[in-house]
């Protein structure tokens, strides 16, 4: 029901010494006879993943990272049921801002932004905020979270930095890709290419990063004006 | 007394206090010195309730949440005490600033417990700015201290009539309180404010808010083809809270989807910017009331038209017309380039189903769309009505046309996709045999695919490494969720095997219709679905999630053939276009086996134009393509134009063996899971598990065809060694 996050706080529920006792025996009794865990990837379905979208913009004062997730089907279900303190199948307001809060110490230590090679701390921007995207039930389908963090921008981050974003979040999961570079005026940020924007659950010690690039800063002159940008129309 | 100045000193109190009681290993930002709850309190505050202030406030409000949480942070992680001491100091500033701001606050309410009698100091009914908004109070009690507290209620939820929200005071000192409110009623509400204060009994109070009426807006969109009403995808979203809204007509696509994937009408694009946010498909013009204030309003046509953003004043009373049109920066179309996206889930089970995905496809300027029935190895998903030209739905140049994504194996072999057949082949007692079904598909007229090859999804280089080299396989998916994947596509492609680029949005895991695409070059041929699937049979076809391209090696497109008896000089052009606002600079790279030739970029931000014109000798000829990657991330890729020397194939002669290498991989994996598969079944251990069940049961044949594609690529060896003279 939970996920196997590891500082998350999880339920404490001590069975009863003989309910313990039933429960080993019958796990060794029945071992043989359950079928293997599937091989390769365990988690390879569209439905068991978690699509990262980062969202980098780099101005004169601040970096501003906007994560949004989007659970699918497998993982939005078992965050559901972790929103459900009730139990009753169907998320309420509150049970979303007690989620919410939940989550406020599992990010610090899995969203990591350094620039050249220079680690700068994260800090959230404003709370997290869910979308059950019209659906409050504990179920199989989508939903997602956003988060947004912020840092103050370095005095040296000028163009050909490299930002680079670590993201373990839900490592559990695995992730699907997609990042964003944007600049505020003045300032332009690039994207670069993932190699595969598909990523499998993390194992211990694995992470996954995402590189910008920032191309112009105001120090570097103006932009081309935009009238330049006119495409004919054929 | 007055109470603003016993907030500011209650306030001081406890910094001072805080600078020197306060050990330095207590690294709790609120023990060190930060009032409790301040953060959250400031974060909603400036993110989700800036109106409060007014919009003149919203960049200040922002700062001083930033600088507040630069500040906790600051004393959460340092034991410096200098550092500590100095942002202490800008705590305290920070938070004198905070309680200016509220205490010009007009629409603050004040609430007195100081005595026995409680005193609410506003007078009824506050005003909210509609159907969410928030109250601030400042709840005074007796002792020193300053507190913050902020939480949501949502009027729609509780059982019963109820209009009740409840605000959490600290047992002493004084409270600013920020209760959001949602789904409140238009007109006057009488809500029961619920005091709770440790040590105490509830307090109930009666508090009336009212919200205005709201106006109305009626929004057409035009095609910028006609200057008609058309259908678009339309965002609504409130100013005030930042929360987009359903328009009254937005197409509601979960009973279609079988409750699988995103499964609802507000579909975020996998697409940079603000086009990854929530979108609705409107089938026409609509006419829905909305609170007054400013709204923004999206509008996106596909990826032929610049998404068109503008803010209107709603007026409470009144009607706002708007009309929007927004504009096709390229026509395709008169270039001979016919839009599709070859995978689309969707039930088509009725006219109204029917109309329904018409609308969505039109809005994102799709002309065709493979709406495919998706099958595994126990059941189907996303029913349709029937398969064939019957079963077409054609609207004007928009084609719906019926198709599978099946067989699929996702610890196996792989997904697969057909296009224009006339009935869906399945047979889960052959279900590995992919061939079988590329065949079936074939002898219908129609097209066989592979899904995900962009990622690899599924291990489908498996079945690819079956049957590709066996010429079974029309296509692969290339670009998807805005990501273009080539590296499975090149070693196939590097073998000598010819497959036509293709693309689709995989809906509902994907985000909308047409956000990866594939255009089919129909030159002057009217467009047709029969048109289309000829253009497509022949590989000349491009998939883009941005920019377009024009691709000619002499007069070749891309999936012809240029067969020369030698080399010679061939003329490659090149040229990628892409929107203007945003996608500059625009990359365009010529790749040959693999390997840039040639590449060029457009000029710094304008215009987001570039060409290449150059020749290349044709030596023992090879693959070649195109490629464009626009300064957004957006990407295009074409099929190749294949340039064939007689006697030779046009592989990457010099990597024969490692690419060889990499398919007998694929087939040793092949032979693997048929084994341990066949071992299990043996033991009896997978009757739960149809799949590897079933692998085991059709192993054999499976087997066989690894036979046959292991002496094809045997016999790809002993041709590149006949080969070698030839090329000395």
């Amino acid at each position: 029901v939970h996920l196997h996050l590891p500082d998350l706080p999880r339920p404490r529920i001590r069975p009863p010494r003989l309910t313990l006792t039933l429960c080993v025996t019958l796990t060794l009794i029945l071992l043989p006879a359950l079928p293997p865990s599937t091989p390769a990837s365990a988690h390879a379905l569209f439905t068991d993943f978690v699509q990262h979208q980062l969202k980098l913009t780099v101005g004169p004062d601040h970096v501003d990272l906007v994560l949004d997730l989007t659970f699918f089907e497998r993982p939005s279900e078992t965050e559901r049921r972790r929103m459900d303190t009730n139990g009753d199948d169907q998320l309420q307001r509150s049970e979303l801002e007690t989620y919410i809060r939940s989550l406020s110490s599992q990010w610090q230590d899995r969203i990591r932004l350094s620039v050249g090679d220079r680690a700068l701390s994260l800090i959230p921007l404003h709370a997290p905020e869910v979308d059950l995207l019209g659906d409050p039930r504990v179920g199989w389908t989508h939903h997602r979270l956003r988060l947004t963090f912020f840092c103050p921008a370095p005095p040296d981050l000028g163009p050909k930095t490299m930002v680079q974003v670590e993201d373990n979040t839900w490592p559990e999961w695995p992730a699907l890709l997609a990042i964003d570079g944007l600049g505020q005026p003045g300032y332009r940020v690039k994207s670069l290419p993932l190699d595969n924007p598909l990523k499998p659950a993390l194992e211990p010690d694995e992470t996954r990063s995402v590189s910008f690039l920032v191309q112009r800063t105001p120090a570097t002159g103006p932009e081309p004006t935009t009238a330049a940008c006119e495409s004919p129309k054929p | 007394m007055n109470p603003h100045h016993t907030l500011a000193r209650r306030l001081a109190t406890l910094l001072v206090s805080a600078t020197l009681c306060i050990p330095a290993s207590a690294f709790s930002a609120e023990a060190a010195g930060l009032p409790p709850g301040i953060s959250e309190f400031t974060g909603r505050l400036s993110h989700q309730y800036w109106h409060l202030l007014g919009p003149d406030k919203r960049s200040e409000l922002d700062r001083l949440n930033r600088g507040i949480r630069e500040v906790e942070r600051t004393l959460q992680e340092h034991p410096d005490p200098a550092a500590r001491a100095t942002a202490l100091e800008r705590a305290e500033v920070l938070s004198q600033h905070l309680l200016e701001l509220l205490r010009n606050c007009p629409d603050r309410l004040q609430l007195e417990l100081t005595s026995e009698r409680p005193h609410l100091d506003r007078p009824s009914p506050l005003n909210l700015p509609g159907e969410t908004g928030a109250l601030l109070l400042e709840i005074h009690t007796q002792g020193e201290g300053v507190h913050f507290a902020s939480s949501v209620t949502d009027l729609a939820e509780p059982q019963g009539e109820s209009s009740r929200i409840t605000v959490d005071v600290a047992a002493q000192g004084t409270t600013c309180a920020l209760l959001g409110i949602d789904h409140l009623p238009v007109g006057r509400t009488t809500l029961l404010l619920e005091v709770r204060r440790p040590g105490h009994n509830p307090l109930r109070l009666p508090l009336d808010v009212s919200t205005p009426q709201p106006g109305q807006l009626r929004l057409t969109v035009l095609s910028d083809d006609t200057g008609k009403p058309a259908p678009a995808m339309v965002r609504l979203m409130w100013r005030t809270d930042g929360l987009q809204r359903r328009p009254s007509n937005g197409i509601e696509f979960a009973p279609q989807f079988d409750r699988q994937g995103h499964a609802t009408g507000a579909r975020a694009a996998n697409l940079p910017g603000p086009l990854n946010s929530h979108f609705w498909c409107v089938p026409g013009p609509f006419d829905m009331a909305l609170a007054p204030g400013v709204w923004q309003i999206g509008v996106r046509r596909g990826i032929e038209h610049e998404a068109l953003f503008e803010d209107v004043t709603i007026t409470s009373g009144q009607t706002t017309v708007k009309t929007l049109r927004p504009r096709r920066w390229v026509d395709q179309r008169q270039s001979g380039w016919w839009s599709g996206d070859d995978h689309v889930h969707c039930r088509i089970l009725s006219d109204d189903d029917a109309r329904h995905l018409m609308a969505w496809v039109q809005a994102e300027d799709i002309h065709l769309a493979n709406v495919v029935k998706m099958g595994d190895i126990y059941r189907t998903y996303f029913e349709q009505r029937g398969f064939g030209p019957d079963h077409r739905i054609i609207d004007g140049d928009t084609v719906l046309v019926p198709g599978q994504e099946c067989p699929r194996t996702h610890d196996q072999i792989g997904h697969t996709l057909a296009m224009n057949i006339t009935n869906l082949v399945r047979n889960t007692d052959r279900y590995y045999l992919y061939d079988e079904v590329f065949d079936a598909v074939h002898a219908q007229g129609g097209l066989s695919g592979y899904a995900h090859i962009n990622s690899g999804l599924f291990h489908v280089h498996r079945d690819m490494s079956l049957n590709l080299p066996r010429g079974k396989v029309d296509f692969g998916e290339i670009l998807q969720f805005n990501h273009l994947g080539t590296e499975l596509y090149y070693q196939f492609l590097n073998l000598g095997c010819k497959l036509t680029a293709s693309a689709g949005s995989d809906v509902p895991w994907g985000g909308t219709i047409g956000e990866a695409r594939v255009y089919a070059w129909l030159g002057n041929e009217p467009f047709s679905a029969d048109a289309w699937f000829r253009a497509f049979q022949r590989g000349r076809t491009f998939t883009t999630s941005g920019p377009m391209i024009e691709f000619t090696v002499d007069n070749a497109y891309p999936g012809d053939e240029i067969l020369l008896e030698q080399s010679r000089p061939l003329r490659v052009r090149a040229r990628a276009t892409s929107e203007p606002s945003h996608t500059a600079p625009l990359q365009l790279e010529i790749v040959r086996h693999g390997e840039i030739v040639q590449s060029a970029q457009s000029a710094n931000g304008s215009p987001p134009d570039v060409s290449l014109d150059f020749t290349l000798n044709s030596d023992h000829g090879f693959w070649i393509a195109a490629r464009a990657r626009a300064g957004d991330g957006t990407t295009a890729h074409t099929t190749p134009v294949y340039v064939i020397r007689q006697g030779l194939r046009f592989w990457k002669f010099a990597e024969v063996t490692p690419l060889l290498a990499h398919r007998a991989e694929s087939l040793r994996q092949i032979e693997e899971i048929v084994t341990e598969a066949k071992r299990l079944h043996a033991e009896g251990r997978l009757e739960s598990d149809r799949y590897r069940q079933q692998l085991a049961i059709q192993g054999d044949a499976l087997l066989e065809k690894v036979q046959l594609a292991r002496q094809i690529y045997q016999d790809l060896a002993l041709t590149a060694q006949k080969e070698t003279a030839a090329r000395q």
